[in-house]
């Protein structure tokens, strides 16, 4: 567990740079308006984004975890249902951890 | 249409949260399994509660506790959250033809509750509402909803076996994954990017490297490919 000091520094720090991503583009838009033509590429950045870090972490799971992801990936594919899907992806977790251990 | 021939502020506000219920009510899931997901990964109640209130973004948190360790990586959760937050400054760019009134300090502070359902909202909007209020008030609600989900599913992991607690570790993950899953529903354009991003990462995660410079050098490899996509469709 991380001591307080360095959590509570880490969240106010991710606090502040979300708060700068929700003013900043309207703040740069006002000011210039050819901003839009860098559209695609805030397009594309959040995706490049959770790709690279749900990638490395998939890599990194057990086959029962593994299995789970690809459940409930599965399920949010084919109904596109948050509730259903997590409640698949989760089921599979604690039933592997706590049944089959 | 000035504001005076308008709806108060007020009432766009509950006009607002009104009709963001709906998300609010099923952000409440995300929110309480968030709040699981942080106290797995070693956060107490307040902290977690704290993460939700400052930072209130569902995939920005998620990805936040995949780098949840002793020492705290600052770097790589900074260059996490700017990546995945830049969408939310492509959101603050679309909403410059809506809001144009009131100070620019108000609309700032309205701004700190901007998502997803609640700028489509005003991007909408047909009904004689003030934009700002509608912005407010449906981030508002989501904002009460993710933060008592939060602290519902934090508290709720106190009566967790240790077991259980440990197999919810991964849980994260599955999020962060429904996640890109609905990013993808909503752009499929981008999967060029996103592929490359993905194949580079895994790539690069079987060397000793930094996470921040994984992300950093997958996300520019993404990037890259979507710039020269993008000038080759032009072309």
């Amino acid at each position: 567990m991380t001591d307080t000091a360095s959590a509570l520094l880490a969240i106010f720090m991710m606090g502040a740079i979300a708060f700068a991503c929700r003013t900043s583009g309207y703040l740069i838009g006002i000011q210039f308006k050819n901003i839009q033509k860098y559209r695609p590429l805030l397009e594309a950045l959040p995706g490049c984004a959770l790709m690279t870090i749900l990638v490395p972490a998939a890599l990194k799971g057990s086959s029962l975890e593994l299995g789970a992801l690809a459940f409930t990936l599965t399920a949010m594919w084919f109904t596109n249902n948050v509730l259903l899907s997590s409640i698949i992806g989760i089921s599979i977790l604690l039933a592997g951890g706590v049944w089959l251990v | 249409m000035t504001i005076s021939s308008k709806s108060s502020f007020l009432t766009s506000m509950k006009a607002g949260a009104k009709s963001n219920f709906g998300f609010a009510a099923s952000g409440t899931l995300f929110a309480i399994l968030f709040g699981i997901a942080a106290a797995s990964a070693g956060l107490s109640v307040f902290q977690a509660v704290l993460m939700s209130a400052t930072f209130f973004s569902a995939a920005g948190q998620f990805a936040a506790l995949e780098f949840w360790q002793t020492p705290l990586p600052y770097a790589t959760l900074a260059v996490s959250t700017v990546l995945i937050s830049s969408r939310l400054s492509l959101l603050s760019i679309a909403m410059i033809p809506h809001i144009t009134e009131r100070s620019l300090f108000t609309r700032m502070a309205g701004f700190s509750i901007l998502l997803d359902p609640n700028a489509v909202m005003v991007m909408n909007l047909k009904e004689p509402h003030d934009p700002l209020g509608v912005l407010v008030g449906g981030g508002l609600a989501m904002y009460v909803t993710w933060i008592a989900g939060t602290f519902i599913g934090a508290t709720f992991t106190n009566i967790l076996t240790p077991d259980m607690v440990a197999s919810l570790q991964y849980a994260g993950v599955l999020f962060i994954g429904m996640i890109m899953m609905m990013v993808i529903r909503s752009s499929s354009k981008n999967w060029m990017p996103w592929t490359i991003s993905g194949l580079m990462a895994a790539a690069l995660s079987f060397f000793n490297l930094p996470p921040s410079a994984i992300m950093i050098i997958s996300v520019m490899a993404g990037t890259i490919t979507g710039i020269v996509k993008a000038k080759a469709s032009n072309d």
